[in-house]
């Protein structure tokens, strides 16, 4: 590598003001040099890594879930709220009564200490005092009281959790000092939520990807399309398919039998069969294929539009979940009521059956071309078996993230809430006399949105009416074994797949995984495979506009689908054009539409996630910018040279450039799995060609973040890395910076923690250095006879004693104050009198600092009251007491009757059964710290953690292996 | 008796920390359980109880306990008291602990008074440059001389933290008064405040008591080189082996010749002994050099913490090991004599 050039001109400097003899020579020669090496590309393989800490500088080491979050909170509620079955609320009861939503917003983080007063908070407190980490949202709403027309803003419907970290969170970008003056721990990654003091994080969902079409062979060996139509009213899968290798059917629930297709076709207005063979295609092995089908319908005696739409009418499952009760009804009502059969076929193949494909007015155009499109694949694929669509390629598969989840659960509740507004709304306003005009406003109930999301986000039960979704173990409480432990389970993902089913497929690693899964990282046992970990530079892509990327493909000379024909739209010299998975049009120059595509990607004039792909088999280009793809950064390469230059890489680390710009101006972008397929990527400059695309920024980001730790993993036998990666997270150490404070239900704390000797790039990317987990150890390997124990160490007893290993174990002990509805409460009572010690004088009041234990042992002889010795007057344990099995932690008393209303007034004092709060453990530990607070519900807290020290060798048995080759 | 030997012992380096000397005519289970003696039953002083008042520290109780237990503690005044001339706190008679058998310290730090000694002793070095800090946060160190030793019933302190463990490495390191062995850094309104019984005991109950810090032997090595053999060798060879010794044993002298020039520097590695075997011309003949252990001689090279001189080690594990050899002696006598096991 050429030397930087800041040497050179300091260099440079010098040299001419020594002498000016020959200093235009030499600053010739220097501009020379200069110009030189900042053109050059970078062509030291070493320095590309480099790029990796601005990646996670710009984006953060959770970035995908604080996105998905950010996305929703800012963009996803406002068109939920906005849609137009949502927007709008009115009554049966007053036709002239209307409640519109015109905005909504999410505010800061609070708590609701009473009903009246809610007070701002860190996510700390919340983890203290059990609260839920929460913001308010309002809306705004225009609407009608008695004839007034009222404008409202800031009505509040509910709180929503919110995420750490993410734009909403009072964390975001904060400094280190403000984040240490909020008790948070810089190097927590964020992206989780505290439901109820527990931190949960929402798992990311893997599952097929919606809007797609997926040609598989079904369980009778047919070749078969399923799509699975997903839009914000309906969820819904339908399959067209060969049945007995001969005639093509459409199988949907909503049909109690399968449907021939072309009768289907015929229903949606394509009576000619010219113009279905035109579209399906009309070579003669194609039409050999597809003869039997366009027989069918005669058979049947359908020959026009209306005898196919009776046909498929008498075929419509009449159930009453699916016609629901009609507008007036729960809101999810799926299409209009129809009247005739005839009617309501055609509601349901408009907006049920691949309910994706938008049908406006009933023009089934779009419709039709897209079920012959899908025909033709699935008659080519018969006779091909070949081009079969692979089911566990991850260029099929969306990730869904907690903003996606949250937004499903947001329509749900506020569906929900509208319901019942309307209800009361009909009720107020059917009142025949009303003192006063009807408040629709005061009758918001904000705690149907409230409740639903702590519900959802504390049981992980996902629960939505609308899709008869019902999902369990969606969240997870975020595991504090050690930082590693919780940075992996934020990179988790978990697939939709029954952990039973005994298929391989889905379980094996994918080739198209490279660099977006981490290869090691996955559970051994039933989850094998099914539970994956994102890889270290893997991004999840969220939402975007396909409107705009729609008029460009017009702009860029697509031919628009609807205005050609069958011929046009098979031609051999046209490719079909997907947005989304809808068919946008044909382009006859298919490799120049997408060379300008992506140039217009790199210009920064379209979204940088925007994925284009061309599929030469299919004869089709796929261009996708939906949410849940799986996308990772990668050099741009032309001509076999890096467009990152040495002078970009010089910018960057002096401040000058940012990573964002450098994917502005399309040095770095990122590419999905199905781009994947077009581009030729290296993995180091020496292999670089003139046909490369891209070039890896290192090969080290295919791995995840726990298998970053390993050292020299590519020198091992792979299931070692899987059982690294699972022991990794098990490794003792420190939690957070914060971990003392935390107040957690378990803290295992390493005393003399130690940064490894080997260390990995990743290692220092994740900040394991400022949070390590283990020590280093010397070990001698020898072979002897006596020890010969598998995976045994014997140990130093003078390392243990000096610290080797030693570690603090930290318990929770919590109970709760409550007051009871007929006014009786929880009380403390401080320990028992002993009567021989008041005799003996020694009645007052100990020092508690200096409660010296053998002076306790003198106060009280009486060894029923040995279990109280650690209590303090007031009833809670002292800091710094022993406690023993069985001793008395927090002294409370509960009232014997918390039903009868007079117990609380009477004059007598309210009859107590005492229910202290005892310390269980084998051994004797200490009172580290008490803490007295309160919760959402004003009950009193109180909490206390005991530790104990263990020395090591008892303790981390099983960590001693770990890291063993890094020695 | 055949093989009756004398062990004789040769000192090689001697300074406070640190003693390499070689014990001769004398087998490893004797130098063994020399090492081993020093190690484990030397004994000294350390701190084996601390009573906490005040720890408003980052570290917790037991954190500190355990850091003040691992501080070596020596004696200053060895004329008036010994380490050796405190009684076992075991045997003692008194309640829990007494001067007799134990020796009490005490720490009592607050940040804010640190703060101003160190901003002094800074001050006077550095112009100042520190004054404003005082309020500014910078964390205190609270070092081993932060503790006060309690002066006993006599107002004698005989006792004190062993800050360095020779006098050379306080010459190294420089000023004693910011110096020492550190406990915890002290933020601002953190303070210390703990009393501490430093006992007597043995490195076998808890490595605090050991005395060393390193205390290893090995058997002098033997370097025979093959005047014969040396002959045939070229110069280039020659050279090769000087340069295969990682310690650099070997040495050409004026006349070229291969010779031994520090054979202590040994490390048993045999890259000498293995190219030796491929510059044989002869598959027969035998080795240009080589290594083999003297068993009976023993390099012995023993470091402290301070909390006693090497000399001290090595006197007292002698005696140590000469009154275990002479109380299996009176058993023996004994037995003979009673016929009593």
């Amino acid at each position: 590598m050429a030397p930087p050039s800041a040497e050179n001109c300091s260099s440079g400097i010098k040299a001419s003001n020594i002498s000016n003899l020959g200093s235009n020579f030499f600053f010739t020669e220097l501009a020379d040099q200069l110009q030189e090496d900042v053109s050059k590309p970078v062509t030291d393989v070493a320095d590309k890594w480099k790029l990796l800490p601005h990646f996670l500088q710009l984006r953060g080491l959770m970035r995908q879930h604080i996105d998905s979050f950010d996305f929703f909170v800012n963009r996803e509620i406002k068109d939920i709220v906005n849609a137009a079955s949502n927007r709008e609320l009115r009554s049966e009861a007053d036709p002239k009564f209307w409640l519109r939503y015109t905005d909504v917003h999410v505010g800061e983080p609070s708590v609701d200490d009473d009903a009246y007063v809610s007070s701002r908070v860190t996510p700390f407190q919340c983890r203290l005092r059990d609260c839920t980490y929460s913001a308010p949202i309002t809306v705004d709403v225009r609407y009608t009281r008695g004839r007034q027309i009222v404008v409202k803003r800031g009505v509040m419907i509910g709180r929503i959790p919110i995420m750490l970290r993410s734009c909403k969170c009072i964390l975001a970008g904060r400094s280190e000092a403000e984040l240490a003056e909020k008790k948070e721990c810089p190097y927590d990654p964020g992206g989780y939520f505290i439901v109820k003091g527990v931190e949960r994080v929402i798992l990311m969902q893997e599952q097929l990807s919606k809007n797609r079409v997926i040609i598989e062979e079904d369980n009778k060996g047919n070749v078969s399309a399923s799509i699975t139509s997903s839009t914000h009213d309906r969820k819904g899968r339908s399959n067209i398919f060969v049945k007995n290798g001969t005639k093509v059917y459409l199988k949907n629930n909503l049909l109690g039998d399968d449907v021939p297709i072309v009768v289907v076709l015929k229903a949606m207005g394509m009576q000619s069969d010219q113009e279905i063979v035109c579209m399906v295609g009309d070579s003669p092995e194609m039409l050999d294929a597809f003869a039997p089908s366009l027989e069918e319908p005669y058979h049947l005696g359908i020959c026009t539009q209306a005898q196919a739409l009776r046909y498929i009418g008498a075929k419509i499952r009449n159930t009453t979940q699916n016609r629901g009760p009609g507008p007036s009804g729960m809101g999810f009502a799926f299409y209009r009521r129809a009247s005739s059969p005839e009617e309501e076929a055609r509601e349901v193949l408009a907006s049920v059956i691949l309910n994706h494909v938008p049908v406006i007015n009933f023009d089934f155009r779009t419709k039709c071309i897209f079920v012959c499109h899908v025909i033709r694949r699935v008659l080519l694929t018969h006779r091909d078996r070949s081009q079969l669509d692979d089911k566990d390629y991850y260029g099929n598969k969306r990730l869904e993230l907690a903003g996606q989840l949250l937004s499903l659960l947001f329509e749900d509740l506020f569906k929900r809430l509208n319901v019942q507004l309307k209800k009361q709304a009909d009720q107020g306003l059917s009142k025949p006399n009303r003192t006063q005009s009807f408040d629709v406003i005061k009758c918001i109930r904000t705690d149907t949105i409230t409740n639903g999301f702590i519900q959802a986000i504390a049981t992980g039960n996902w629960k939505l009416q609308r899709f008869r979704m019902d999902r369990q173990g969606v969240t997870q409480v975020l595991t504090r074994l050690s930082y590693i432990s919780c940075l992996g389970m934020m990179t988790r993902i978990n697939s939709q797949f029954e952990k039973t089913r005994k298929v391989s497929g889905p379980r094996s690693l994918q080739p198209s995984q490279w660099g977006m899964i981490c290869p090691a990282d996955t559970p051994e046992g039933e989850a094998c495979g099914l539970v994956k970990n994102l890889a270290l530079l893997a991004h999840v892509t969220t939402d975007e506009e396909s409107e705009p990327i729609r008029k460009l493909c017009f702009d860029l000379g697509i031919e628009d689908v609807t205005l050609l024909s069958g011929a046009e739209i098979n031609a051999s010299s046209n490719y079909l054009v997907f947005l989304n998975g809808l068919i946008v049009g044909c382009h006859s120059r298919p490799l120049r539409f997408v060379r300008l595509l992506r140039l217009l990607r790199r210009k920064g004039l379209v979204a940088e996630f925007v994925s284009v792909c061309l599929h030469e088999v299919q004869r089709a280009i796929y261009i996708a910018t939906d949410g849940g793809r799986v996308c990772r950064p990668l050099l741009v390469c032309e001509k076999g040279v890096p467009r990152l230059t040495n002078m970009m890489m010089r910018q960057l680390s002096s401040g000058l450039l940012t990573l964002a710009e450098l994917i502005r101006c399309g040095v770095v972008e990122y590419v999905d799995v199905n781009e994947e397929n077009n581009c030729l990527i290296a993995l180091a400059q020496t292999q670089l060609t003139v046909k490369h695309t891209h070039m890896e920024i290192d090969p080290l980001t295919v791995l995840g973040v726990v298998a970053g730790l390993i050292p020299y993993p590519h020198h091992n036998q792979s299931p070692r890395n899987t059982y690294q990666c699972a022991m990794g997270k098990q490794a003792m150490g420190t939690v957070a910076l914060n971990q003392y404070e935390r107040l957690d239900s378990l803290l295992y704390a390493m005393v003399y923690p130690q940064k490894p000797l080997v260390t990995t790039r990743t290692l220092d990317l994740v900040n394991f250095n400022e949070l390590p987990g283990g020590q280093n150890a010397i070990v001698a390997v020898m072979s002897y006879s006596g020890y010969d124990i598998e995976d045994a160490v014997v140990l130093n007893k003078a390392s243990l004693d000096r610290g080797f290993g030693r570690c603090l174990i930290l318990r929770k002990h919590q109970t709760s104050l409550r007051k009871y509805a007929n006014g009786a409460a929880d009380n403390l009572r401080g320990p028992p009198e002993d009567t021989a010690a008041a005799c003996s004088g020694m009645g007052g009041e100990p020092s508690a600092a200096q409660s010296n234990s053998a002076g306790a042992y003198s106060i009280r002889r009486d060894p029923r009251l040995r279990r109280f010795e650690a209590l303090d007057k007031d009833g809670i344990c002292q800091v710094g007491e022993r406690l023993e099995n069985g001793s008395v932690m927090i002294n409370k008393e509960s009232p014997i009757s918390v039903a009868d209303l007079n117990m609380g007034s009477g004059a007598d004092p309210t009859p107590f059964k005492p229910t202290p709060l005892s310390y269980k453990g084998p051994a004797p530990s200490h009172v580290d710290q008490v803490l007295i607070t309160s919760n959402e519900g004003g009950d009193l807290l109180v909490k206390g953690s005991a530790d104990a020290t263990a020395y090591g060798g008892t303790v981390t048995g099983r960590g001693v292996a770990a890291r063993r080759n890094g020695a | 008796m055949p093989n009756v030997r004398a062990p004789k012992l040769e000192i090689l380096e001697l300074k406070d920390d640190f003693i390499k000397f070689i014990l001769s005519d004398t087998d490893a289970s004797v130098a063994n359980a020399l090492r081993r003696v020093m190690i484990a039953e030397v004994p000294t002083l350390a701190i084996d109880l601390v009573s906490f008042e005040v720890n408003s520290s980052v570290l917790n109780d037991e954190y500190l306990a355990h850091r003040l237990g691992l501080i070596p503690l020596r004696s200053v005044n060895p004329r008036y008291k010994k380490v050796a001339d405190l009684k076992d706190f075991r045997d003692c008679d008194c309640d829990s602990h007494c001067s007799r058998c134990s020796v009490e310290l005490a720490l009592d730090v607050r940040y804010q008074t640190k703060r101003q000694q160190v901003a002094l002793v800074e001050g006077g070095r550095e112009g100042g440059m520190e004054a404003g800090m005082g309020e500014g946060g910078l964390p205190v160190n609270v070092t081993s001389a932060d503790l006060v030793v309690t002066p006993d019933e006599d107002q004698q302190v005989w006792v004190e933290p062993a800050h360095y463990s020779s006098g050379a490495e306080r010459d190294r390191l420089g000023d004693p008064s910011s110096g020492g062995i550190s406990i915890v850094h002290l933020g601002p309104e953190q303070s210390i405040r703990l009393t501490a019984i430093a006992k007597k005991g043995i490195g076998k109950e808890h490595a605090k008591w050991s005395p060393c810090a390193v205390a290893t032997y090995t058997n002098e090595p033997v370097i025979t080189l093959n005047k014969e053999e040396h002959g045939k060798l070229s110069l280039a060879q020659k050279k090769q082996l000087i340069d295969c010794c990682p310690t650099k044993v070997f040495r050409l002298d004026e006349r070229e010749n291969v010779t031994v020039a520090r054979p202590g520097k040994c490390i048993y590695c045999q890259e000498c002994q293995a190219l030796a075997k491929t510059l044989k011309s002869d598959p027969d003949d035998d080795p240009v050099v080589q290594v083999t252990a003297n068993e009976e001689r023993f390099v012995f090279a023993v470091e402290t913490t301070g909390a006693l001189t090497a000399g001290e080690v090595v006197e007292h594990a002698l005696e140590i090991v000469l009154s275990k050899i002479t109380e299996v002696q009176t058993q023996l006598v004994h037995i003979a004599r009673t016929g009593v096991v």
